[in-house]
């Protein structure tokens, strides 16, 4: 800070006075009473005491009812231009304090209280404000106004005066920063720079990240976003190509489905013809049979053949010799008959004499008694035949019954055959029926196990999908919530849009005022300038001399070059300035709210706010939309899952399995296993009327060889009951009685007639001889014939012999030439092979048609699949497939390691932070002991001063002054200070100000503060007030100017400007105007 | 090559996975810049090897671009490579996979890139027979998507019954018993068997192995690729050089060509750290080194003096090839502070004794122990 002017106006002996300040050294002299120490009592009350305060009751001018007035001009550190005016007086008080950019022009910039309010603050010398707890009555005081602006009287007071003192702790702050610099050790110095350096490469002034272009954090975080979003689109890139492999693989499961599922009704057409040729072989196989069956009756009918013709042979042998019996005895009768004609002829002889009458009586007697012998035997043999009628009878029934018998044999034992072969088939059936439904509840088991694993699936599904439902929806119910607390933070869209055009508004009213201007600067020698353009942060930069530098702004320019002067230009009318401002203020008041609500600075900012609450309100209804799916998706996975629970219940039970495996024989299971394979789909249908019919068969078989077996039982009574008796007569024997009674009845007919003609011989002996002997002739005429006939009956019994001879050479010849075991043989064989052949079922050529039809229909959904695939599979052509998932990995990669970059930048970035703060924390809990900082240099000077009279200073924490040593003394430094001479104490007291000053870079007052010292220290005092008028402004008010400058130079006006600006000599008698009623 | 020279009938180069074009974003710029370039130089090498071995022909069984359409710089690469090393009398056969299909849009039908071939170069655009020396034929299927579930070998024929020719096929995909959906372009392991093939050239994986491995006759070979392009790859950087007999069968022989080897190192003491930074073979590595370090401030210093030297800096070229250094393991033991700092200005000291206080608690451990570390490095700086 340093004071410009000073304008004094009926302030206690002065009636007027204007001083103007240099920027160094100023030495405002004059003698004794002039009024000095008046002015500096005026710069200390327009600085410190309020204008309505009672406190400046005594500045009122001693001469005249004038109200006191002091206008003060001082600069600030920051260069700005102060303007305090004071009128003093408890009733009416009045203070303006204004401001300056350019110290030219000056807008009023606060009143009364405000004024010392704005002051204190300005000023940081530790004054509490005013009314404030801390307040105090009469004039402020405190250590940085007792060392900076001490009164005269106050020289010494430096030395007890400690900052811990102060009302408010503004000076000391102010102090420790100052001396922070003085008490930085080199090594911490460069230790903070260099953090510093870090810290402002990463941050702004602001604490803010650096974002430029070339800043750290946009160099990684630009690479983080830039692969997010190239993640983002491969990710989306990546979805629709799984989506779509994910179509391809199941349309391409299809149609490897469709084609087994031809391959396997390609095998059950196979299998059917497989099953048409062997039923065809079966049929070969069963005729075989039967042929060979049938060769083996034919030579077992001709054995049989051959043992009747044998039996015939043996018979028609009997027979032969009976004829020959009979045409023995037939010749025999024909012998008999001969010599009865003989004897007839002789009878008549006789008759025709006398001894033919006794002849006859004796041969009438003879014949009477051979006739009754005669009858007797034809009864006999008459009983004999009956009886022999009736055996044959019975030997006919026998023959009958017996053939009756055989047939009826021959068909049970046929129908055992059938009804073996039924029962085989029925057992096929059955057989077939439990392999194929243990095979089908087996499989039925597997699918069930399938059927369990995809229940639990699909219920893990379901819980999956509603876990996933119900975590989204908690998310999605946070993310509203977040949402409608950061909605609640944000103006309403219609306050949002009024902002907007108050924004607008504002716009429009600053480019009314802005209309740009341009200031070219051509230093002639380089100098530093302070440039603000607009509303930008101002600038600091060197121009190099000669050098043109040109600024361009819209509508305000404020230029501050080096210490010397600040230009400010505005464009714009007052009246649309007015405009502005009002504009301005009223935005201020509305957007300050809506912003510190939304923790923004701009209206863009809120804007894209609300836009992205937005767009995350859309995403939110999105994802509840997302949500409703999953829900529906989770339902619709939890019906499955009953459905196919459903399907389950009816699946069979591993116990039910078992036993339905048990009924299947063991040595079964591999023929019953190759005939399955080879049904078809209806197996179990055909199987079941296959089995239905068989016991059908079955049935009707049974019934019919019950009707045979009773048929059988009585044919068999029948040929029991014809069974011939034990003394039945054989054939022969029957043949022999019938013709010995014929011979009986034929003998009984010529005895009879014998005793006919006996009787006629009483008549006519004669005529009866006659006739006797015609009959006799006659009766050898049929025994002539009878040998005829035996003799052909002979002839015709050993042709029928020799015939049966013939039959029976032919039919052993036969016999011979039929293999009987060969036939049995080849009968075994046949059955043989048809054994097997009949546990095949019989597979009907519609069976073969409908299987045939089936593969046909599996073909054709086969190429279906195949063309749906191969369409689908085209789709693949236009996806990523597994080349974006490597990128997708690649880039996840990248993006992992920008990340970490980022982290590690961000955590560069805080580690640095950290060290800079906490290194300036550190400075400033050990810079709190500011004596330490500032004795040093005091020391030196003062050492300098009394030419080593004296060593350390020692200040105390507040900076009191607690010691000071002397060069080789024993005594304590307290004691020294206590001993030290006032000239010498004034010395040290004004060297601590200077000390203070200087590095507060603060304008210091002197008043008279060193009238004890001496010429040659004085000399030293001065040169070291010279340099530290480089660095802040030295006021001196003394009464010895000739201790400052030369005679020469006290010489000329009432204000001179030496040494380039840094000595200012003021004749206080030539600028004090006193009062007219005073005398000088 | 045990056979004798007149007893071989047909001698081959099998090569694929170039991938040239490919970026390696995991890395810096400049090392993904010199990875992408190694994939050009290894083709010098490749043509050089069948040069050595005089091979027939040569086979490049796919994704020899990593997209079907490269940058043109990318296709001048390889038509310069193709042209430099052009031989009239050994066919060269570029087959598409599944990273460069062979579709309108892409670089196999770009009339330029066509145009610029040498004669003997042929793009594989179709399945197809092609004659080689001395009866042999070589059946070539390419990709014709990015993504495919049928077996690409299903489109050679069976070979016919009296075919005593030798045959080879040339496709590109994956290997595996079972075909699954996931898998792109699946190649039964017997595929070679089932065709009648005396030797199947495939590509797609990208390290040296036969398919199965137990399986070398008649040969499936995956040649890798002849530059790694990954830390996980198993055997890269080689090429198969095949020599078939009249006996009809396949010898291979594999030859290393790649210039880079990838390796992992983890180190956990200073020590290995620095018997790393020995190693003389660092600039052909490609090398990513885990740091799982706790050091006092001397040693950290140290091992960041060491892994800014094989990193390298923008002045000066790192030790390793290229490094992909991770870090985050890396921090400041604080055990030992107290050795450096008590020598320190009583400021220093205080500042020490809070960033100590500070990484105590977990939140700010980390930027307090780097703080600490940079504070002990600009002492030392500036000291």
């Amino acid at each position: 800070m340093r004071f410009i002017d000073l304008e004094v106006k009926s302030f206690q002996a002065i009636a007027a006075a204007r001083v103007e300040f240099g920027p160094g050294l100023n030495v405002l002299y004059g003698p004794n009473d002039l009024g000095k120490s008046t002015l500096v009592t005026a710069l200390r009350a327009a600085l410190l005491v309020p204008a309505k305060s009672t406190d400046g009751d005594p500045f009122v001018p001693w001469f005249g009812d004038l109200v006191p007035r002091v206008t003060l001009t001082l600069e600030d550190d920051e260069g700005r231009f102060w303007r305090v005016t004071k009128e003093f007086g408890a009733n009416g008080g009045l203070a303006e304090l204004r401001t300056s950019k350019d110290g030219q022009q000056f807008s009023l910039e606060a009143k009364a209280r405000e004024v010392d309010e704005r002051l204190r603050g300005l000023l940081a010398w530790g004054i509490p404000g005013l009314g404030g707890k801390r307040g105090s009555r009469g004039v402020p005081d405190s250590f940085l106004v007792n060392a900076l602006l001490a009164g005269q009287t106050d020289v010494e007071s430096i030395f007890t005066s400690t900052l811990d003192d102060d009302p408010t702790d503004s000076g000391k702050v102010r102090l420790t920063r100052a001396l922070a610099a003085l008490a930085q050790d080199p090594l911490f110095k460069q230790v903070l720079d260099a953090a510093q350096a870090e810290v402002d490469a990463f941050f702004t002034s602001t604490g803010r990240k650096r974002s430029g272009a070339r800043a750290r954090f946009t160099i990684v975080g630009d690479r983080v976003k830039a692969l997010q979003d190239e993640l983002a689109q491969l990710t989306a890139e990546l979805q629709q190509s799984a989506s779509t492999e994910s179509t391809v693989k199941a349309l391409r499961l299809t149609a490897e489905a469709a084609h087994a599922r031809e391959v396997e009704a390609l095998g059950v057409v196979e299998a059917a013809r497989r099953g048409v040729e062997q039923s065809r072989s079966r049929l070969a196989a069963e005729e075989k049979v039967q042929q060979t069956r049938a060769s083996l009756s034919r030579i077992d009918e001709v054995l049989a053949r051959g043992q009747a013709l044998a039996a015939e042979l043996t018979r028609l042998e009997a027979a032969a010799k009976t004829d020959e019996a009979e045409k023995a005895r037939v010749e025999a009768m024909a012998v008999t008959a001969a010599e009865a004609v003989r004897a007839a002829e002789d009878a008549l002889q006789r008759a025709q004499s006398e001894e033919g009458a006794r002849a006859r009586e004796l041969k009438r007697a003879t014949l009477a008694s051979r006739l009754a012998a005669l009858s007797a035997t034809a009864a006999r043999l008459g009983a004999q035949r009956e009886k022999a009628m009736a055996a044959a009878d019975r030997r006919r029934a026998l023959a009958t019954a017996e053939a009756e018998h055989e047939r009826l044999s021959k068909e049970l034992a046929g129908l055992g055959g059938q009804l073996e072969t039924a029962k085989q088939n029925a057992e096929l059936a059955r057989l077939i029926l439990d392999y194929g439904r243990w095979r089908e509840a087996e499989r039925g088991s597997a699918q069930a196990a399938k059927a369990r694993e995809e229940l639990a699936a699909l219920q893990l599904k379901a819980q999956a999908l509603a876990g996933e439902a119900l975590l989204k929806e908690q998310a999605v119910g946070k993310a509203t919530q977040a949402l409608e607390l950061r909605r609640e933070k944000l103006p309403t869209a219609a306050a949002l849009a009024q902002l907007v055009a108050l924004e607008g508004d504002l716009k429009l009213a600053e480019a009314r005022i802005g209309g740009g201007l341009t200031v070219a600067v051509r230093p002639r020698d380089e100098l530093r300038l302070h440039v603000e353009l607009d509303d930008e942060a101002p600038t600091d930069e060197v121009a190099r001399a000669e050098k043109e530098r040109v600024f361009d702004a819209e509508r305000k320019l404020a230029l501050t070059i080096g210490q010397m002067v600040e230009i400010e230009v505005t464009t714009g009318s007052k009246e649309d300035r007015r405009t502005r401002d009002a504009l301005a203020k009223r935005w201020r008041a509305e957007s300050s709210e809506a912003f510190s609500r939304a923790e923004v600075s701009s209206v863009a900012a809120l804007r894209a706010l609300h836009a992205e609450l937005e767009r995350e309100a859309e995403a939110l209804e999105r994802e509840r939309a997302a949500i409703a799916r999953l829900k529906a998706e989770s339902t619709s996975a939890a019906q499955r899952a009953e459905l196919v629970e459903r399907g389950l219940s009816s699946a069979t039970s591993a116990e039910e399995l078992k036993r339905r495996r048990d009924r299947i024989p063991e040595a079964q299971l591999e023929v019953l296993q190759r005939i399955f394979e080879t049904l078809s789909p209806d197996w179990e249908a055909d199987a079941e009327g296959q089995q239905s019919a068989a016991k059908k068969t079955l049935e009707a078989l049974a019934e019919r060889t019950t009707r045979l077996r009773a048929a059988l039982a009585a044919a068999d009574e029948r040929r029991k009951a014809a069974q011939p008796a034990k003394d039945e007569l054989s054939q022969e024997a029957f043949a022999a009685l019938e013709l010995e009674l014929s011979t009986c009845a034929a003998e009984q007919k010529s005895v009879a007639a014998g005793l006919e003609a006996l009787e006629a011989e009483q008549g006519a002996e004669v005529k009866t001889a006659q006739r006797a002997l015609d009959e006799r002739r006659q009766e050898a005429q049929l025994a002539a014939r009878a040998q005829v006939v035996a003799s052909q009956q002979l002839e015709v019994t050993r042709a029928a012999l020799n015939e049966q001879r013939g039959q029976a050479a032919a039919l052993k010849a036969e016999a011979e030439r039929l293999d009987r075991p060969a036939a049995a043989r080849a009968l075994q064989a046949a059955e043989a092979t048809l054994a097997p052949l009949l546990v095949t079922p019989v597979v009907t050529p519609a069976q073969l048609e409908e299987a045939e039809r089936l593969l046909a229909a599996s073909h054709a959904q086969t190429v279906d699949a195949d063309a749906e695939y191969h369409k689908a599979e085209g789709a693949l052509s236009k996806v990523g497939g597994p080349q974006v998932r490597e990128r997708v990995r690649a880039l996840e990669e990248a993006l992992a390691i920008a990340r970490a970059r980022e982290a590690e930048v961000e955590l560069d970035a805080e580690s640095w932070r950290l060290l800079k703060d906490t290194l300036r924390e550190a400075e400033n809990s050990e810079s709190g002991h500011l004596g330490r900082a500032l004795s040093a240099p005091v020391a030196e000077q003062f050492k300098e001063l009394t030419a080593g009279r004296y060593g350390a200073v020692e200040l105390g924490p507040g900076l009191s002054t607690a010691s000071v040593t002397a060069t080789g003394a024993n005594i304590d430094g307290a004691t020294v200070l206590g001993a030290l001479s006032v000239g010498t104490r004034d010395q040290l007291a004004s060297l601590l100000r200077v000390a203070i000053a200087r590095q507060l870079k603060s304008a210091l007052v002197l008043d008279d503060h060193l009238v004890h010292t001496d010429a040659a220290r004085m000399g030293w005092f001065v040169e070291v007030l010279r340099k530290t008028a480089l660095e802040a402004q030295v006021l001196v008010f003394t009464c010895r100017p000739l201790d400052y400058a030369t005679p020469a130079q006290l010489e000329g006006p009432a204000r001179r400007v030496l040494a380039g600006g840094s000595l200012c000599l003021v004749d206080l008698a030539r600028t004090i105007e006193g009062w007219p009623q005073r005398s000088r | 090559m045990k056979a004798p020279e007149d007893d071989i009938v047909l001698k081959l180069l099998h090569t694929a996975d170039w991938h040239l074009g490919r970026r390696f974003r995991a890395f810096s710029e400049e090392g993904g810049l010199r990875l992408s370039r190694a994939r050009f130089e290894v083709l010098d090498r490749i043509f050089n090897e069948a040069e050595r071995h005089q091979v027939d022909a040569v086979l490049c069984a796919g994704d020899l671009f990593d997209d079907p359409q490269p940058t043109r710089e990318v296709a001048d690469g390889l038509l310069a490579a193709l042209k430099k090393h052009s031989r009239n009398t050994r066919p060269v056969f570029l087959l598409p996979g599944n990273h460069d299909p062979a579709q309108p849009d892409s670089v196999w039908f770009d009339a330029r890139f066509r145009k610029q071939l040498p004669d003997e170069v042929h793009v594989v655009e179709q399945a197809k027979e092609y004659a080689l020396v001395n009866g042999c034929v070589l059946w070539a299927v390419p990709c014709e998507s990015k993504a495919g579930q049928l077996d690409p070998t299903l489109k050679i024929p069976r070979r016919e019954p009296g075919d005593e020719r030798v045959r080879v096929g040339l496709v590109h995909g994956s290997t595996y018993d079972a075909r699954d959906a996931q898998t792109n372009f699946p190649i039964a392991k017997d595929a070679v068997i089932d065709r009648g093939l005396d030797y199947l050239a495939i590509g797609d994986t990208h390290g040296f192995r036969f398919i199965p491995p137990e399986r070398k006759q008649p040969p499936t070979v995956y040649p890798g690729a002849p530059e790694a392009t990954a830390f996980d790859e198993k055997d890269p950087g080689s090429v198969a050089v095949v020599f078939i007999t009249r006996q009809r069968r396949a010898m291979v022989n594999q030859r290393r060509v790649a210039a880079w080897d990838w390796e992992e190192v983890t180190v956990g003491s200073i020590s290995e750290l620095r018997q790393l930074a020995a190693r003389q073979d660092l600039k052909t590595r490609v090398l990513r080194l885990n740091v799982d370090l706790r050091l006092p401030a001397a040693e950290l210093d140290e091992a960041e003096r060491i892994l800014e030297a094989l990193a390298g800096t923008e002045a000066r070229h790192g030790a390793v090839g290229v490094l992909d250094l991770k870090r985050h393991c890396l921090e400041l033991d604080l055990s030992n502070v107290d050795t450096w700092s008590d020598a320190l200005p009583s400021v220093l000291q205080a500042t020490v004794a809070k960033l100590r206080t500070a990484a105590e608690d977990p939140q700010r451990r980390p930027a307090a122990q780097r703080a600490l570390f940079h504070l002990f490095r600009a002492t030392r700086k500036a000291g």
